[in-house]
C-alpha cells in the first residue's frame, strides 16, 4: 500500500514519455474535463462570487460583502425552511435506510421468485421522477385516491396525504421510501458479502438468530449503512423534485424544503445573490456533517480488514 | 515488409504545408484566357440586359426572423397563437416569427441574462424585469404608431404595462376583465335562492352562506363546498378594501389600513371555520380552474367562488354543457356595499432591451392588438383584450350569445363604478408570495392579522428598498 502511495517526481521531472503519456490521457478525458469545468466548476465558484453581492440577473452584481449571509441568519422564512428540511432528515432519512435494509434483508433470502421481487424493488428507483411523482398524486389523492379509497371501504377516515400540513412531510418520506430501490441494492449487495463462516462460527459459539444479526450481520454492513446515510442526507437537503411537483413547497408551506425556498429566491424573487448564499450555508452544513459522521465513524463502523 | 512510418512530427509539418498552399491557391486569381471572359462578359451583360428592359425582376424581400415567446402550452392556445403568427407573416413577408413558450418559468428570465432574449415576450407582469432595466421603454414606438397610441387602452390596461410611469408592456393576447363572482344557478336554485339576486354583496354575506350551505360527510371531508376564495389573489383583496396595495406614487406598499386586518381575520375565520385541510384537500379533488376537466363547478360540488374571470364564461361552457352560472360583481367589505367594481389586468407583450429586431417586434404588437387579430384569438382561445376599439364596438370581435355570461363581462367595464388595474410594482411575485405567507399564518392561526401584517410590511419595504437601490 504505502509503495503504491509512493510520492512521483515533480512535474519538470517527468520523462518526455511519462508527459506524452499524460497528455494523451486529459486529451481522452478532455470532454468530461471541459463539462466539469464548464458545468461544475465554474459555476459553483460564480455562485461563491455572487453570494457576496445583490444579484438579480438582469442587473450586475453589486457587492455587499457578507451581506447576504448576514440576511440569511436574520430571515424570519429561515427557521420554518429548516424545520421542514430537518424533519426529512432526522425522521425521513432513518425511515428510508430502515425500510431499505429491511427489503435488501427480505430479498437476500433464499425464496422463490427471488430475482423478480429484487427487481421489482428496484424498479421505482429507475421510474421518472415527474411520472412517479404524477401517479402517486393521484394514488394519493384525498376523495379518489386509491389509498383512501380503500380506507374508505373499510370504513376509516380518509387522510389528506398532500393537502394537510401535517401529513404532507410523511407523504413525501413514503414516497421516497418507495424509489429507494438504490439504497436497498447497495444494502442487498453488503449483506451478500457477509461471509457465511462468521454465521457459523457464531453458531457454534450457541448464538441464536437474533444474536447473529446484531453481532455479525448489522455490525459487517455497517459501511453501506455509513455511506446510505451520508448520500440520504446530503440529497434530503437538496429535496426539490418531488416537492415542487407535487405540493409546490404547500400546503401551508409545509414542504417548503431548503432547495424549494433557493430556488424561489433564485428564480422567482430574482434574489440569485441571495440564493447563492443559500447555496454555499447549505454546501457548509452538509459538509459539517458529513465530516462529523465521518468521525463518529471510527466508532461504530466496521471495515473487514481495515486491521489487517 | 519493411513499414514505412511517417513521424507525427513530419505528418503534421506536411499537413501545414498543404493547408497553407490549399489557402493559396484559393487566394490566387484564377488562370483563364482574359479575352474570351471579356467577350462572354459582355454578351451576357447584353442579354441580362434585354431581358431587365421586359421583365421587371421582383426584389428579393430580406427576410428577418423573430422570437416570440409566450407562457401558454395548452394546445389550444399554442395552436391559436401560432396561426396568428402565421397571418401576420402573410401580412409581412419580410419578418418570419420563431414562437416557443417560457410556461412563466424561469426560461424568459434565463435568456435575458444570457443576452439572448427573445425579440417578444409575453408576459404576467413585466414589473420586475422592467424595474431591472431589463425591458425596452414603448413610449416612442406608440409615439410613432399609427396603430397603437395612448388612446388604444383606458387607463387601468396601460397600468398593467406601466412601471414608475413609463410604459413597457403593450395589454394584447389576453387582457380583460376579472374578479367578480360566479354562482351555479342548479344549485342555488337547489336552496331555494335567486340569481343573481341571493349571491353575496359583502364578503359578511358570503361566510354566512358558506357555513350555511357547506356539505360533509360522516368523516368530515367536503362533499359540497358552497363556496371558496382565491386567498393568495392580493388584488382582489384590494377591490374588496378598495385600497392598492401599491402606492405607485410613493413606490411603496402600505398596509397600515386597519381593513387589511379586518379581511385578514375574515379569511382566518372563513377557513378555520371550513378547516383548512379540507378545503385544500376538496381542491385537490375538485379543481378550482374551471377550465379543468371535472372542476369542482363541473361535478356540481361548488356553488360560489370569487374571484371569478370572464374566461370562465367559455370553460365552463366547455367542462360543464347544459350547466347554468351567473356572474356578477365581486362581493366587498361592508364599508363599500354596493360598489361595482371589476379589475382589468392578465397579460401584456413586451421587448427585452437587447431583443435584436425590436422594430419588427414592435410590428408583431400592432398586429396582435388589430381587430382581425383579436378575432382570430378570441375564436381560438377565448381570450379577449380590452382595446379602446373593441370596446367601442365588441361585436365585431365577440358573439356575445356564444357564452352566456359573457355580456356581463364585456359590459361591466363600462357599467362599473371602479375598474381596477393590477399596478404591479417592482415586486409583484415577491409581494404575491409573502401576501400569501401572511393569509397561511392567520388561517393557522400562527399570527394575529396584525402581526402578519406587520412582518408583511417590513418584508416588502425591504425588498422595495432593495430593488431600488440597485
Amino acid at each position: 500500500m504505502r509503495l503504491l502511495l509512493a510520492r512521483r517526481p515533480a512535474l519538470w521531472q517527468w520523462t518526455s514519455q511519462e508527459r506524452k503519456d499524460l497528455a494523451k490521457g486529459l486529451l481522452f478525458i478532455s470532454p468530461w474535463l471541459i463539462g466539469l469545468v464548464a458545468f461544475t466548476v465554474y459555476p459553483a465558484l460564480s455562485s461563491l462570487y455572487y453570494g457576496f453581492t445583490r444579484y438579480d440577473i438582469v442587473q450586475a452584481p453589486r457587492w455587499v460583502g457578507l451581506g447576504n449571509y448576514e440576511q440569511i441568519l436574520r430571515d424570519k422564512e429561515m427557521p420554518r425552511v429548516l424545520y421542514n428540511s430537518l424533519y426529512m432528515a432526522l425522521i425521513g432519512v432513518p425511515a428510508t435506510l430502515l425500510i431499505s435494509f429491511l427489503s435488501a434483508a427480505f430479498l437476500n433470502q433464499k425464496m422463490r421468485w427471488r430475482s423478480v421481487l429484487r427487481t421489482g424493488a428496484f424498479v421505482p428507483s429507475v421510474v421518472p421522477v415527474v411520472a412517479s411523482a404524477m401517479v402517486w398524486l393521484w394514488l394519493l389523492n384525498t376523495q379518489f385516491g386509491l389509498i383512501n379509497s380503500l380506507l374508505k371501504s373499510w370504513s376509516l377516515p380518509s387522510i389528506p396525504f398532500l393537502s394537510s400540513p401535517s401529513w404532507a412531510k410523511p407523504s413525501l418520506i413514503l414516497i421516497n421510501c418507495w424509489a429507494s430501490g438504490g439504497t436497498m441494492i447497495i444494502f442487498l449487495a453488503s449483506l451478500q458479502d457477509v461471509p457465511q463462516s462468521l454465521y457459523d462460527a457464531a453458531k457454534v459459539d450457541g448464538a441464536n438468530a437474533r444474536t447473529c444479526f446484531w453481532h455479525v450481520t448489522i455490525p459487517m454492513v455497517t459501511p453501506a449503512i455509513l455511506y446510505n446515510l451520508l448520500i440520504g442526507l446530503i440529497d434530503v437537503f437538496q429535496s426539490f423534485t418531488f416537492a415542487w411537483i407535487l405540493t409546490k413547497g404547500g400546503p401551508y408551506s409545509a414542504t417548503e424544503f431548503y432547495a424549494v425556498y433557493l430556488y424561489q429566491n433564485a428564480f422567482q424573487f430574482m434574489k440569485m445573490g441571495y440564493a447563492s448564499a443559500m447555496a454555499w450555508m447549505l454546501f457548509v452544513v452538509v459538509l459539517a456533517v458529513t465530516l462529523a459522521l465521518f468521525r463518529t465513524s471510527a466508532r461504530w463502523v466496521y471495515y473487514r480488514g481495515a486491521n489487517e | 515488409m519493411q513499414q514505412q512510418r511517417v513521424s507525427r512530427r513530419r505528418f503534421l509539418r506536411w499537413s501545414l504545408l498543404g493547408a497553407a498552399a490549399t489557402s493559396m491557391a484559393a487566394c490566387k486569381p484564377q488562370v483563364v484566357e482574359k479575352e474570351v471572359v471579356k467577350e462572354v462578359t459582355k454578351e451576357v451583360e447584353k442579354m441580362v440586359t434585354q431581358v431587365v428592359e421586359v421583365t421587371p425582376v421582383p426584389t428579393k424581400v430580406e427576410q428577418v426572423t423573430i422570437d416570440f415567446w409566450w407562457g401558454w402550452t395548452p394546445e389550444v392556445h399554442v395552436n391559436t397563437l401560432n396561426g396568428v403568427c402565421r397571418r401576420f407573416e402573410e401580412l409581412n413577408p419580410d419578418i418570419k416569427v420563431q414562437t416557443a413558450q417560457h410556461e412563466w418559468g424561469p426560461k424568459l428570465l434565463t435568456a435575458i441574462a444570457a443576452g439572448t432574449p427573445p425579440d417578444l415576450s409575453e408576459g404576467g407582469w413585466p414589473g420586475e424585469l422592467a424595474a431591472r432595466g431589463a425591458l425596452l421603454e414603448l413610449e416612442p414606438y406608440i409615439a410613432n404608431s399609427k396603430t397603437i397610441s395612448k388612446e388604444s387602452y383606458n387607463q387601468a390596461s396601460w397600468d398593467v404595462g406601466t412601471v414608475n410611469g413609463k410604459i413597457y408592456g403593450i395589454p394584447a393576447l389576453e387582457q380583460f376583465v376579472y374578479e367578480g363572482q360566479i354562482g351555479s344557478v342548479e344549485l342555488y336554485e337547489k336552496e331555494g335562492l335567486k340569481l343573481p339576486d341571493d349571491l353575496p354583496v359583502t364578503l359578511g354575506e358570503a361566510m354566512a352562506q358558506i357555513k350555511t350551505y357547506t356539505r360533509r360527510n360522516d368523516a368530515g371531508d367536503i362533499t359540497l363546498l358552497w363556496g371558496d376564495i382565491d386567498r393568495y389573489s392580493l388584488y382582489w383583496y384590494e377591490l374588496v378594501v378598495g385600497k392598492h396595495a401599491y402606492n405607485a406614487g410613493a413606490g411603496a406598499y402600505d398596509f397600515s389600513d386597519p381593513l387589511w386586518a379586518e379581511v385578514l381575520r375574515w379569511t382566518g375565520n372563513l377557513y378555520q371555520m371550513l378547516g383548512p385541510d379540507k378545503v385544500d384537500a376538496f381542491h385537490s379533488s375538485f379543481s378550482q380552474w374551471t377550465s379543468v376537466a371535472a372542476n369542482s363547478f363541473a361535478s356540481g360540488t361548488q356553488a360560489w367562488q370569487s374571484p371569478s374571470g370572464y374566461w370562465e364564461v367559455g370553460e365552463t361552457a366547455k367542462t360543464a354543457p347544459g350547466k347554468q352560472f351567473c356572474w356578477y360583481w365581486t362581493p366587498v367589505w361592508e364599508n363599500r356595499r354596493g360598489v361595482k367594481c371589476v379589475q382589468t389586468g392578465g397579460h401584456t407583450v413586451f421587448i427585452p432591451k437587447a431583443a435584436k429586431h425590436p422594430d419588427q417586434a414592435w410590428r408583431l404588437i400592432e398586429f396582435l392588438v388589430s381587430p382581425e387579430a383579436l378575432k382570430m384569438i378570441f375564436n381560438g382561445s377565448g381570450f379577449l383584450t380590452a382595446t379602446r376599439a373593441f370596446l367601442d364596438d365588441p361585436g365585431q370581435v365577440v358573439d356575445f350569445y356564444k357564452y352566456p355570461g359573457l355580456r356581463f363581462w364585456v359590459d361591466s367595464l363600462l357599467q362599473a363604478d371602479e375598474v381596477w388595474s393590477e399596478a404591479p410594482g417592482p415586486i409583484p411575485g415577491f409581494a404575491a408570495d409573502k401576501w400569501g405567507k401572511a393569509v397561511d399564518s392567520v388561517v393557522l392561526g400562527q399570527a394575529t392579522p396584525e402581526q402578519a401584517l406587520a412582518e408583511l410590511q417590513r418584508l416588502v419595504d425591504e425588498e422595495v428598498a432593495n430593488v431600488t437601490k440597485q
